[in-house]
């Protein structure tokens, strides 16, 4: 390869620092000001003696097509109002990050009513004999519908997975106690080093082994590790990888993460895990954030409705899941992909194709890091600093009903939106053309994950996974 | 001021800077990324902070950043 450098001028070696990206310059930003924003509306309508409740409105259960219509005719002006400030929120950050709000509001549009079907269906007096959970029911009436039919390319606008399941994430902080957090954080980060660091290795080793380059075995590694999608594309960009590996581990993460979906919920059921121990479980071993969300809730919806079949509080699948994936695994997304780039540009030889990668930089940490989880801890602490003004009493009769309840509602309906989104988006023949050599350095680094994740999860460390969902 | 020196420095130079961040062939369209590297916007998003500054070099269809160089950049108009 030419010494490019070589040639230049002064004037032209000169390297222009790279231009600060704002707080507004991406979806994860959004989500931190789109989920505090509605954290603290429902806060000062809670402290003018109002609440937000009227607006987070959802079916109720019903028997009867009559009664579900009665039910929804009543509150048709919370709906409009509900999609209205979803389409307005949604669509002022799609718009400053130069997305098509012609085709995102029409789209949009089509995805609320989609979710409120879900809703309905999943409010059904017997939904639960059916295990009619409404992540599940979205995902697959998603699959079915995306894999039956060619959806029309403005649709596709609409389904911003990532960015409903962000503003989700920290929509679920204003719901999760702050010293909870500090204290489960160090176990969580313990766990999840333990396993990503055997699961990368694994994959990149095995990768290795099978003859592929070790910037697309990398790429791999990372992401069957970290955070599936967005790890993969960080660390591609990080090593300069080529796009179809990047494609490729994307698509294995999809693959393998929708398989999971299904899997560890009823791997969880069959083994008798606790909600607690099961949400820390599909965090440790699912491959994307909005995936293993649909697992945890399923697992914690099934849990509702079995009887006290599964022990511990509901909630606590999502609640140990994003504890596990979102505080102890996605957090080292920039650590990763700044280490890489540098045993990258120092250790590997220089990319075939004459790419020059310029020097690592530690700023990349920071730029990469996932901006949606400090919205997630300071919606946290909060509503938790609020609560710290009331008994545990009060906090129950008057807090939980007027503000965490509704907050909670908003939440379901960004991670169904989410769900239902995964679902249109996913073509399963695309699936397939991944090649045998990544599909087995990746499935190596599945089965390491699952049953490391398993025995840390439901054994190592059960007890404390278990004194969480108690709470 | 600094508008009217930035427009100025590639006369000034003589030639603009080499870098990908200034090349044509870099593709900076965050949409257009999503329909090229498939599955992304599947479980993940060009739009989050995880793709960082990263961008696709649509001569070498890998992923480059913006102080990356090689020998076909071509510079913006």
């Amino acid at each position: 390869m030419s010494d490019i450098t070589s040639e230049l001028t002064p004037t032209q070696t000169e390297v222009r620092p790279t231009p600060r990206l704002g707080a507004f310059a991406n979806e994860d930003w959004w989500s931190v000001w789109i989920g505090l924003a509605l954290v603290t509306v429902a806060w000062l309508l809670f402290a003018s003696g109002s609440s937000i409740k009227w607006l987070a409105v959802a079916p109720a259960k019903w028997t009867s097509a009559s009664q579900l219509g009665q039910d929804l005719l009543a509150h048709l002006p919370n709906y409009l109002a509900l999609f209205a400030l979803f389409a307005l929120l949604f669509g002022i950050a799609l718009a400053s990050l130069r997305q098509r709000l012609a085709q995102f509001l029409p789209a949009f549009l089509i995805l609320f009513l989609g979710a409120l079907a879900i809703f309905m269906v999943s409010a059904w007096a017997q939904a639960s004999h059916y295990n009619l959970e409404g992540p599940l029911v979205a995902l697959v009436v998603g699959l079915l519908i995306s894999n039956l039919f060619r959806l029309p390319e403005w649709f596709l606008a609409g389904l911003r997975v990532e960015f409903y399941i962000k503003v989700g994430i920290v929509l679920l902080g204003a719901t999760l106690p702050f010293t909870l957090l500090v204290w489960a954080g160090p176990v969580a980060v313990g766990q999840a080093t333990i396993v990503s660091l055997l699961t990368f290795f694994a994959i990149f080793l095995a990768g290795k082994a099978l003859g592929l380059d070790r910037r697309f075995a990398a790429v791999l590694g990372v992401g069957g590790a970290v955070c599936g999608v967005s790890a993969s594309i960080a660390i591609a960009g990080a090593v300069r990888a080529r796009r179809e590996q990047a494609s490729i581990a994307i698509t294995l993460v999809i693959l393998w993460a929708i398989v999971m979906i299904f899997v560890l919920p009823y791997a969880s059921r069959a083994l008798g895990l606790s909600t607690a121990v099961a949400g820390a479980w599909i965090g440790t071993s699912e491959f994307a954030d909005a995936a293993g969300i649909a697992a945890a809730q399923a697992y914690g919806d099934s849990a509702k409705n079995a009887g006290g079949a599964i022990l511990g509080a509901p909630d606590a699948a999502v609640q140990t899941f994003t504890l596990m994936k979102v505080v102890g695994r996605d957090i080292w997304i920039g650590i990763w992909a700044f280490v890489l780039a540098w045993v990258a540009t120092t250790r590997w030889d220089a990319p075939a194709d004459g790419v020059q990668a310029g020097k690592p930089k530690a700023g990349e940490i920071w730029a990469r890091f996932p901006k949606f989880v400090i919205g997630f801890v300071l919606a946290s602490a909060l509503v938790t600093w609020i609560a710290s003004y009331y008994s545990l009493a009060d906090y129950r009769k008057v807090i939980t009903p007027q503000v965490i309840a509704p907050i909670t509602a908003l939440r379901t309906w960004a991670f169904i939106l989410c769900f239902l989104s995964i679902g249109l988006t996913t073509r399963l023949r695309a699936l397939t053309a991944t090649g045998w050599k990544p599909f087995l350095a990746f499935t190596a680094g599945v089965v390491i994950n699952i049953i490391v994740g398993y025995v840390l999860s439901a054994h190592v460390f059960a007890a404390y996974w278990n004194s969480l969902g108690q709470g | 001021m600094s508008a009217l020196r930035d427009a100025l420095r590639p006369v000034v130079a003589g030639a603009v800077s080499p870098r990908c961040a200034d090349c044509i062939h870099r593709l900076n369209d965050r949409r257009a990324i999503e329909q090229k590297v498939s599955g992304l916007a599947v479980l993940g998003s060009a739009y989050g902070a995880s793709i960082g500054s990263s961008r696709l070099c649509l001569i070498h269809e890998c992923l480059v950043s913006p102080e990356d160089r090689c020998a076909h950049f071509s510079g913006k108009a």
